[in-house]
């Protein structure tokens, strides 16, 4: 009986973790590959880690820093994507305490610099993919969430992580407005996302430290799904046992999805993601097919087998 | 002096808009060359200086593009500028007959017609850039584009009445179609409404600069159901009582009532400047 007591929790497999064991393994050894990826600095010079199994094949061209950092869809700050390069150096971003709370073994409430002490950055090359129909292809650099999570030991009865970015209403002006959405910004992911090797908690781009506008100090890099989800600024990291709340879900449910997976065959009720356009591409060159799960799709598609994708776009 | 030449020029300005003049003459400012000299004739002239004035915004894109000034999203800028600046003059040719009956300028015309084809042809560069810029003439992926955005069917709307008041806009034009030519021109409300539909459909959520224009078009609109009323009221007066169906001798009615009132005269004149402001 005391033996059944103190065998922490999260010990427990869920049997689908173990069913699925070789194809977790498979996902971890993806991990690794991806890892030794090695970074492209050059914007012209086409990234040499091809490999048709890590989809990050030579084609991938890194967007130039300019366009990335005054293209930012930072709705906190403005809704002109040209402004937040500007107006975001009004937030503080140092000190900066991220939480890591909710059914956890071992909640966790560390500073950034001991999350990139603790846990090892690295270096990983992904498209990224607007719900407005523009993409990017960047060079972050960041801590996989899933070495976080694990550190925080889930409960077996969390399904879901819950993120949450700063309310910092005097630094932000349309929270301070309560402009168009219901702030502080929230997303979430099903812990099989979160874990996902390829879900990334960023904090540098460039190899310099995340600038602002684009979310520092903390912000969530889900490659396969629409950029909204890959929330900036974190504060707080909750595991749940039922999905969460999040922001563009509640504020249009029927135009942005909870899981907001980037599919061409399902469009915007208003527009088409059938194509996009790439940051920073000449007026001679047309827009480019946009992938199913932005190309992903051999890493990622099995969390969603069964999953009727229009329905749960 | 400065100031002098300054009000001089208003002066000669002045002359221009009332007609008693129709060229500023060069020589005024001291200017000899002859070159020049032509230039500020043939731009003295208000419908001339309107048309560079309405050709500056393209000419400001081509210099961006020439300089790769675009910003981070180059086509997306070309859709935003030549959209943003078709919407603008449509604005501008509905401000010109509300103006019209406010300052009781006569010749505004081939203002109206030179305002709205400068919105046809940024509309045309508008459109141009999606399907050859943004879609290089892929026909296909236009095709399924087009079925699967639906911010883009008010938009094209917009477009085809532009394109059909543009074709019907030479004198020829207004000869060719006759009463139906006022009709048909009509649809440049609906034009304005649809735009401003294509503006708000592709917006995620804040609509402050759709609804900027909006309230822009609205005002005109209210100003032409104003003048309408107006109109309405005026013809009323001069009608002595309420004609009942098939009292259809208008002619006689008409006569009746000038005879009859010496007011009557006056009213018909207002109505008449009316009637061609509309």
């Amino acid at each position: 009986m005391k033996l059944f007591q103190s065998l922490p929790e999260n010990r427990v497999t869920d049997p689908k973790v173990w069913e699925d064991r070789r194809r977790l393994l498979q996902l971890m050894g993806t991990g690794a590959v991806l890892t030794a990826a090695p970074f492209v600095a050059s914007e012209e010079r086409p990234s040499s880690a091809g490999s048709g199994r890590m989809n990050l094949d030579s084609s991938l061209r890194v967007t130039p820093e300019f366009a990335t950092t005054h293209y930012n869809n930072y709705y906190e700050f403005s809704f002109d994507k040209s402004e937040p390069a500007e107006l975001a150096r009004a937030l503080k971003t140092e000190p900066w305490t991220l939480e890591v709370t909710g059914q956890v073994e071992h909640p966790l409430k560390l500073s950034v610099d001991d999350l990139i002490k603790r846990f090892s950055p690295t270096e990983r090359i992904y498209r990224f993919r607007c719900v407005e129909g523009w993409s990017a292809v960047l060079p972050w650099r960041g801590i996989p969430l899933r070495d976080l999570l694990l550190a925080a030991a889930p409960l077996s009865s969390s399904r879901f992580v819950a993120f949450t970015s700063i309310m910092a209403p005097e630094l932000m002006p349309n929270q301070k407005s309560r402009k168009l959405l219901d702030w502080p910004y929230r997303e979430g992911l099903r812990m099989d996302e979160a874990l996902h090797p390829l879900t990334l908690l960023a904090t540098g781009l460039y190899g310099k430290p995340l600038p602002a506008q684009n979310g520092a100090p903390l912000r969530l890099v889900v490659p396969w799904k629409y950029g909204f989800k890959s929330i900036k600024a974190i504060v707080r990291i909750e595991v749940l046992p039922q999905q969460p709340l999040t922001t563009w879900n509640q504020q249009a449910p029927d135009e942005y999805g909870f899981y907001a997976n980037v599919n061409p065959a399902v469009p915007h009720p208003r527009w088409s993601q059938a194509t996009e356009r790439p940051l920073a591409s000449s007026l001679h060159e047309p827009r480019m097919k946009t992938q199913l799960f932005n190309g992903y799709g051999d890493q990622v598609a099995e969390l969603y087998s069964g999953l009727d994708l229009k329905r749960y776009f | 002096m400065p100031i002098q030449e300054t009000l001089r020029f208003l002066n000669e300005f002045q002359a221009v808009l009332r007609k008693k003049q129709t060229q500023i003459d060069p020589l005024t400012f001291g200017i000899t060359s002859p070159a020049i000299a032509a230039m500020v004739t043939w731009l003295s002239n208000l419908w001339n200086f309107c048309l560079v004035l309405s050709l500056l915004p393209g000419l400001y894109l081509w210099v961006l593009i020439q300089f790769d000034a675009l910003g981070p999203n180059p086509v997306e800028a070309f859709h935003l500028f030549t959209g943003i600046w078709s919407l603008r003059f449509l604005c501008l040719t509905l401000l010109i007959t509300p103006l019209q009956v406010v300052t009781s300028w006569r010749g505004v015309a081939p203002f109206r017609q030179l305002l709205g084809l400068t919105s046809f042809f940024y509309a045309a560069l508008h459109v141009w850039g999606y399907l050859s810029i943004d879609h290089a003439l892929i026909w296909t992926t236009i095709g399924q584009d087009l079925l699967e955005t639906p911010y883009l069917w008010p938009g094209l709307l917009a477009f085809l009445i532009l394109l059909l008041l543009a074709l019907s806009s030479p004198k020829q034009g207004k000869k060719l179609l006759g009463k139906n030519w006022k009709k048909l021109h009509r649809w440049i409300y609906v034009a304005a409404v649809a735009s401003i539909l294509h503006y708000v459909m592709q917006l995620k959520g804040n609509l402050a600069d759709p609804l900027f224009y909006g309230l822009i078009i609205g005002l005109l609109f209210a100003s032409r159901i104003v003048i309408w009323i107006r109109n309405r009221q005026v013809t009323r007066l001069m009608i002595p009582r309420p004609r009942r169906l098939g009292d259809d001798d208008e002619e006689a009615s008409g006569l009746t009532h000038r005879q009859g009132r010496g007011s009557a005269a006056g009213a018909s004149k207002t109505t008449g400047i009316l009637n061609s402001r509309s």
